[in-house]
């Protein structure tokens, strides 16, 4: 066991933890972070999406000890200070999930994607999500609602 | 006077628990954590078939805190059952004297955590006698061939067929057989003007719910609590029952939310084994499977459909003979069901002379388990790709030969039944096809080395008749809550059915609370399945909920001392006819009346039933699809782009558009999935290859066409059809219909891989 110190969605953490734990593990069993949820376990499917630095990583493929002296963030975040983020807004209006077992990988995707795009085309939205697999097919709700949260987001930029 | 709240039926509603979904909070089974829970590691086999000489987990049995299920805790016992199934009881839970597929489990531990567990699998030492293995069905039915299931048979089911069939089958690979005759198939091949005959085969594939199998098992004074990630906790609940010999009422299944299901998560198959070392470890336990073991766990059915087709010179459809294999695998499961929809083998089309036979078939790989479709994909592959090459040797259009043959109302289906509901089938394919631009020609249309192509498909599917109940409890503040056993996967079960006791009771969404189902509690329901939630249990709720308005109006009319004729029930409110300012809100008539809850009882059982030549009553709805495809192939590199998809359904009435557009899309990405690119691929040893997603791909956004769209018929009805389903099978023979006409040669085995492609082309 090794004492892990990182920032986790804007608080300054330490944990004891086996350096070789994976984050996803850490993140669940230690901190109840339960939208990080291991669905393929190699970093193919998006669903157990974090950020960590600002970029979006998969935490099945990240050791705990990897963490160390790192920003991370999970999709609690999004909602932390207890209203909904504009992306999660959108996504409940286009009812943009079926089962929602990838819903916080999409929007932490989405939050990364309109950080770098305010206003993607279908096509380069089809493109940065690609990395994040809905078995449902919700695909064209997600779409939909990635626009009208781009939308959201030019009208509001502070978020 | 109260207003009258607009009723929720047919509004286009996120679903009720949206903030939940978004937010991260939702109760899925991986989420529960227990005190001194267990984690839980499964010993696999690497052979497909072989003998178990010698297993000896003592090693692992000695490390501390860990605790090991091996056949030593089942065999010779008679506290317990050693095996289950809904059918035929022929699965253990860990192996008993021989594994029947990799992956079959062998033993398993459970552990203060992974780890440990995983350490202490390394420690069990199993010795094997290899057998000979058959992974497809014909070696299967070979003379000779080595047997998976030698003994007598348990069954599970009563079923007349079963068992009027099954002794015949015993120490054989033949799980069970449906037969359907109807007419004289000999004399209307003999009348036909154009005869073909081809075969065609679907592949095994993966269900891949986003979230795998899981389940949390705790006894406590020998009574048995699962928290399980199924989409049948009442099967779950016997089948438990029958293993630990408990009553039903001492096996409790709590279902949150499902991370996805497709029919992966009906069958029972992980269950036992956490039960069973729950009970051993007398800790709570944890089993929740990784990726690669889901493909272990169930499939789809492979099936090899041979079909017969005669016709008149006008395409006039006279005589249909079809012989379905349908691939079980390793165990029955619910394979004994799922072949007798070898009755929509023909497809949605009047045929007189109908003549059919599938055959569930044991082999040497993942068990096949239910999947969305229900064995009308396997069937629908081969009818509606014969259909064009039907057309094609008529030489009539595709489109025209289906508006001449598809099922309209006083038509007699396969089964014998008179088809009493307009299915819209003329409609749903003229539209369809208008929507990718048929009347611009099927092609093929060539651009260098691009060709483009039309297709289309129909195709007609079931609903299962199993029956529903529910009870509903109006709270003393004039709230309601529904008791259900429907399991909320992701298709929007939850939300619809809110809105439907929403307006059976004209109360606003936000004052209902349907359940989760909860064995302890909630009333019966058979599973979510088969399309059946929203029309079966829809129907089971409103029964409940007109059940606690009956005694409303009872406590209304003693009170006012008027007739309960004299009364209606509107907006919260029981009000005499026509004096709306006299109006008692639910709750001012239960607060006095000091009885706490007023309950209403539902229930819902719809009839299906066919006989042993397969006549009879084969679904109490019947659910019509068209999907229609244009296709761009690359003829250098084989690859197929779907340009254009539409997919065309009739639901009866609408419930709520929304939830209907994301099934219908949904059904529409599992079949370009299956049409394009999934595969389950093994080795000559049964080694399966592909069992991640990686190696086996499912559709992201890149995989949708840039053109899709979807037109959902509905009419003033009081039918209102299950849609989970409706459109997959119709997608895959859509898109091999558009990708044949383009290249000019038929294909026929799923799915259309590049290379697949590139070999008919060179052929």
């Amino acid at each position: 066991m090794e004492l892990i110190e990182f920032e986790l969605n804007g608080r300054q953490e330490a944990v004891a933890a086996r350096p070789d734990e994976l984050l996803l593990d850490l993140l669940r069993r230690q901190f109840h972070l339960f939208s990080v949820r291991e669905a393929c376990g190699i970093g193919i499917c998006g669903t157990c999406t974090v950020v960590v630095d600002g970029r979006q990583a998969s935490a099945c493929l990240v050791l705990a000890g990897q963490a160390s002296g790192r920003s991370i963030e999970t999709a609690e975040v999004l909602s932390e200070d207890g209203t909904l983020h504009p992306i999660q807004q959108a996504f409940i209006e286009h009812n943009a999930f079926q089962c929602s077992y990838c819903t916080p990988g999409f929007l932490l995707a989405t939050r990364e994607l309109l950080a770098t795009n305010p206003s993607p085309s279908e096509d380069e939205i089809r493109q940065f999500l690609a990395g994040n697999i809905c078995r449902c097919g919700s695909y064209v709700k997600i779409i939909e609602a990635v626009v009208d949260a781009a939308g959201r987001l030019r009208a509001q930029p502070q978020r | 006077m109260t207003e009258s709240p607009v009723s929720p039926l047919g509004q286009r509603l996120p679903m009720v628990d949206a903030v939940a979904r978004v937010t991260g909070a939702m109760d899925y089974a991986l989420d529960i954590e227990l005190p001194g829970m267990l984690q839980t590691r499964i010993l696999r086999s690497p052979h497909a078939h072989a003998r178990l000489v010698r297993i000896d987990a003592s090693r692992a049995a000695a490390l501390r805190g860990v605790t090991v299920l091996t056949r030593d805790d089942i065999l010779g016992r008679e506290d317990v059952n050693p095996t289950f199934g809904l059918f035929i009881r022929d699965q253990p839970p860990v192996a008993l004297d021989k594994v029947r597929h990799v992956g079959d489990p062998v033993a398993a531990v459970a552990a203060p955590d992974d780890a440990a567990a995983e350490e202490a699998l390394d420690l069990i030492e199993v010795e094997y006698e290899p057998l000979p293995a058959v992974f497809d069905v014909e070696a299967a039915l070979e003379p000779g061939a080595p047997i998976l299931h030698e003994g007598p048979r348990s069954l599970a089911s009563r079923r007349p067929d079963i068992l009027a069939r099954q002794p015949g089958f015993e120490g054989t690979n033949v799980i069970h057989q449906f037969i359907q005759r109807k007419g004289d198939v000999d004399a209307g091949f003999a009348g036909a003007d154009e005869v073909i005959e081809h075969t065609f085969y679907s592949p095994p594939v993966q269900h891949v719910p986003m979230e795998p199998h899981v389940v949390v098992a705790r006894w406590s004074d020998n009574r048995l609590t699962l928290w399980d990630s199924t989409q049948a906790p009442n099967w779950v609940q016997i089948e438990l029952a029958n293993l630990f010999k408990l009553s039903a009422s001492d096996v409790r299944v709590i279902v949150g939310t499902l991370g996805g299901g497709y029919g992966g998560k009906i069958d029972p198959s992980i269950e036992p084994i956490a039960a069973w070392l729950a009970r051993k470890a007398r800790r709570p336990v944890r089993l929740a499977l990784r990726r690669d073991e889901e493909f272990y766990t169930h499939t789809k059915h492979a099936a090899r459909v041979r079909i017969r087709t005669g016709a008149k010179r006008d395409g006039t459809l006279v005589a249909h003979q079809a012989t379905c294999w349908y691939n079980g695998g390793a165990y029955a499961k619910e394979t004994p069901e799922k072949i007798t929809r070898g009755y929509a083998s023909m497809g949605p089309y009047r045929v007189p002379n109908v003549h059919v036979d599938s055959f569930g078939v044991y082999t040497n790989i993942t068990p096949s388990a239910a999947f969305r479709g229900f064995g009308i994909p396997q069937v629908s592959w081969a009818h509606e790709s014969q259909m064009d090459i039907l057309a094609d040797a008529l030489g009539l259009d595709p489109l025209e030969l289906r508006l001449r043959n598809v099922l309209k109302v006083g038509d007699q289906f396969s089964t014998g039944e008179t088809i009493t509901e307009d299915l819209h089938y003329r409609e749903l394919l003229k539209i369809a096809a208008e929507k990718i631009g048929w009347s611009e020609g099927v092609g093929p249309f060539r651009e260098g080395s691009k060709i483009r192509a039309r297709g289309i498909a129909t195709i007609i599917k079931g609903m299962s008749a199993f029956p529903s109940s529910a009870v509903a409890k109006l709270n003393t503040d004039g709230s309601l809550n529904v008791l259900t056993g429907s399991v909320e996967m992701g298709q929007g079960a939850l939300t619809a059915l809110t809105q439907i006791a929403a307006d059976e009771a004209t109360l606003p969404m936000s004052r209902v609370r349907v359940s989760t189902p909860d064995t302890a509690v909630t009333p019966w329901d058979q599973m979510s399945a088969a399309s059946r939630t929203t029309n079966n249990m829809g129907k089971a709720i409103r029964g409940a909920v007109v059940d606690v308005k009956k005694q409303l109006l009872e406590m209304a009319a003693q009170r006012l001392e008027i007739s309960v004729d004299d009364l209606d029930v509107v907006a919260g409110t029981v009000q005499p006819r026509g004096s709306p300012d006299k109006a008692l809100p639910f709750a001012a008539l239960l607060g006095p009346a000091r009885v706490g809850n007023l309950l209403g009882r539902g229930s819902y059982q719809a009839v299906s039933h066919l006989d042993l030549d397969g006549q009879g009553i084969g679904s109490p709805q019947w659910h019509p699809c068209v999907c229609a495809a244009e296709v761009e192939v690359d003829e250098e590199t084989g690859r197929t782009t779907i340009l254009k998809m539409h997919m065309a359904v009739y639901v009866g009435r609408m419930i709520n558009p929304l939830q209907c557009e994301l099934q219908v899309e949904g059904a529409a990405t599992f079949g370009i999935g299956q049409a394009l690119f999934e595969e389950i691929l093994w080795d000559e040893s049964g080694n399966l290859t592909n069992p991640n997603l990686s190696d086996y791909m499912v559709p992201s956004m890149l995989d949708l066409p840039a053109e899709f769209g979807e037109t959902i018929l509905e009419t003033d009805t009081n039918e209102v059809h299950g849609i989970g389903e409706t459109g997959l099978p119709a997608v895959m023979p859509a898109v091999g219909n558009a990708v044949s006409r383009a290249i000019g040669k038929r294909i026929p085995t799923l799915p259309l891989t590049p290379e697949k492609v590139l070999r008919a082309i060179w052929s």
